[in-house]
């Protein structure tokens, strides 16, 4: 063995780690970030073995430490498709109508996440679990507490009908990202066929039926290039080798040139076109100057679903970028839901002085 | 010292998405400093497949280096305030994943030496060679594998990221924090135990030949 430069071994080696583990590994690291700090000195033990056997009777009471993720009847998690109708755990329902294909994206003691492609689907969702549900489509994210509803998708729209309690929806077609939809109204988004991104005609978003919430449209509506339903084709790039020719283009200083493979990812259904979309808003916001595009972007980022810690990020760029824009009122809305979200957030401070009159 | 002057091999099945490609890692580990937490996400997405494959081929055990990565990530995190130069994020963060793999190596050790390591090598250099890798080089990574599998987990540590990663000794001894000379020695231990093992294979193996079956 020398200390030359040998040709390295890895040369024949191929890369282990894919996407999906990076994605895995990085929940975990998070998640174990976002425990308190075990500080279990000598002498807290200790008073924490005391209280242990003072409460032996309340011990019997106890719930466990840690919710369990949900199984079926037959002791098994939540299926990578779900069937036509299935009963789980806690006694949460999910019936699928016969055109329906929803898949399990996460399933955890915490969080229950569904990816609902197309389709009617109801979900009877026992209330206060510890659970956080939510049903994903092309449109927008459904988020739920506790509640009895059914999500429709259909190419161009999405329809959410809520029969008991209430459901939070985002999505990037509706103004300021987010509605709340109560029992016994529907909320419909309806998406322009065909309108393309930049032009950014008016979107007809259908007023909603009767006894369903204000309409679904936003002052300035969005035509989206993000939910385009069609395959890519056999030959075009794959999502990979776009997100390649985007950060080549941004390591050239061509920040411009990134645009088109970003959107492009974009319109995949893929789990990475929320990063696209927050990748591209950042770009708008930071290189380009163009903070009403990158406000539209980090909403639509959100709307395809980020995680935590750019979620959190995203949604106070959403308003840092709306006041920049000139759109104040909006950009307060925003903050406002950022400081419900995460009134102790990294961007509080910021959000409040948004907020300052 | 910079690791990202080293040639590493391109990733075959994945490429990063640096939403921050124009940020710094010291400008990152400020802001997760700060609090910051998209920062941490921002230093993951940029290092963690890198840490991945290291961990992968010096463990040859995908949980296992799966594990070691992400305590060495909260580790990393948990820790920031120690890194005297955020800049050196990425060599503080290679030297705490070559320890946690070196806990593990020698606590398998320990376990075999009592017949009680029921781990399985799943992620061996030979399971994980590319579609390039002619046969002759898999027969060889084979062979290598079993070496290293015995071997003195810090010698291991040391040949697998000279010979295999591409690492000069020197690079070694500074980022775990050794001499050179120990360095050169601990990779010279597996180059002896490589060179008799397969004197004894060359000696012990069978000749094998194709023959003509007439009709």
């Amino acid at each position: 063995m020398t200390d030359e430069r040998d040709e390295p071994i890895a040369r024949w080696l191929s890369s282990t780690t894919d996407e999906a583990r990076l994605h895995r590994s990085w929940k975990r690291v998070a998640e174990r970030r976002n425990r308190p700090p075990a500080r279990v000195g000598p002498r807290i033990a200790l008073a924490a073995a005391a209280l242990i056997g003072i409460g032996v009777v309340g011990w019997m009471e106890r719930g466990p430490a840690e919710p369990m993720p949900l199984t079926t009847a037959d002791g098994s998690g939540l299926p990578a498709t779900l069937p036509r109708a299935i009963e789980l755990s806690d006694g949460s329902r999910i019936a699928l109508d016969e055109a329906a294909r929803v898949h399990t994206v996460a399933s955890s003691g915490t969080y229950v996440g569904l990816w609902q492609e197309r389709g009617s689907a109801r979900f009877d969702v026992t209330p206060h679990g510890p659970r956080r549900w939510e049903v994903r489509t092309p449109y927008g994210v459904v988020r739920v507490i506790g509640t009895e509803f059914t999500v429709a998708v259909a190419p161009g729209s999405l329809s959410v009908e809520v029969h008991r309690g209430v459901v939070e929806v985002s999505s990037e077609h509706l103004a300021g990202g987010t509605r709340r939809v109560r029992a016994g109204r529907r909320l419909v988004v309806e998406v322009p066929d065909g309108a393309s991104d930049d032009a950014e005609s008016a979107a007809s978003s259908e007023p909603p039926a009767e006894g369903t919430t204000e309409p679904a449209h936003d002052d300035a509506p969005i035509a989206d290039p993000a939910v385009e339903t069609a395959a890519p084709s056999r030959d075009a790039p794959s999502v990979d080798e776009l997100f390649e020719q985007a950060d080549a283009a941004r390591r050239e200083g061509r920040p411009r040139d990134a645009i088109a493979p970003l959107r492009a990812v974009m319109r995949r259904h893929d789990p990475r076109a929320s990063l696209a979309a927050f990748t591209l808003a950042t770009l708008e916001l930071d290189t380009l100057d163009e903070p009403e595009r990158a406000a539209r972007d980090f909403q639509r980022a959100i709307a395809l679903g980020l995680g935590p810690q750019l979620h959190e990020e995203a949604l106070a760029r959403s308003a840092i970028a709306l006041a920049r824009a000139g759109r104040a009122v909006e950009a307060r809305a925003q903050a406002g839901l950022y400081l419900r979200r995460y009134p102790s957030g990294s961007q509080a401070g910021a959000m409040r002085a948004l907020l300052a009159p | 010292m910079t690791r990202s002057s080293q040639p590493h091999p391109a990733p075959k099945r994945v490429r990063h998405v640096d939403a921050c490609a124009d940020v710094s890692d010291a400008t990152l580990v400020e802001r997760a400093m700060a609090g910051e937490r998209w920062a941490e996400e921002a230093l993951y997405r940029r290092h963690a497949q890198r840490m991945h494959d290291v961990a992968n081929r010096l463990l040859a055990r995908y949980a296992d280096a799966e594990d070691a990565v992400q305590d060495a990530f909260v580790t990393a995190f948990t820790r920031l305030d120690r890194l005297r130069d955020p800049a050196q994020f990425e060599a503080w963060l290679y030297r705490i994943v070559l320890n946690e793999a070196r806990s593990r190596l020698r606590r398998w050790k320990l376990l075999r030496r009592f017949g009680l390591d029921r781990g399985e090598d799943d992620g061996g250099l030979a399971q994980t060679a590319s579609p390039e890798a002619s046969p002759a080089v898999i027969a060889e990574l084979v062979q290598i594998d079993r070496v290293l599998r015995d071997a003195d987990p810090d010698a291991r540590i040391v040949w697998i990221m000279n010979r295999v990663e591409g690492w000069s000794l020197g690079e070694i001894a500074e980022v775990l924090e050794i001499s050179l000379p120990t360095a050169k020695r601990r990779g010279w231990q597996i180059d002896a135990l490589l060179e008799q093992h397969l004197r004894a294979l060359r000696a012990t193996s069978t000749k094998a030949r194709l023959e003509e079956v007439a009709p």
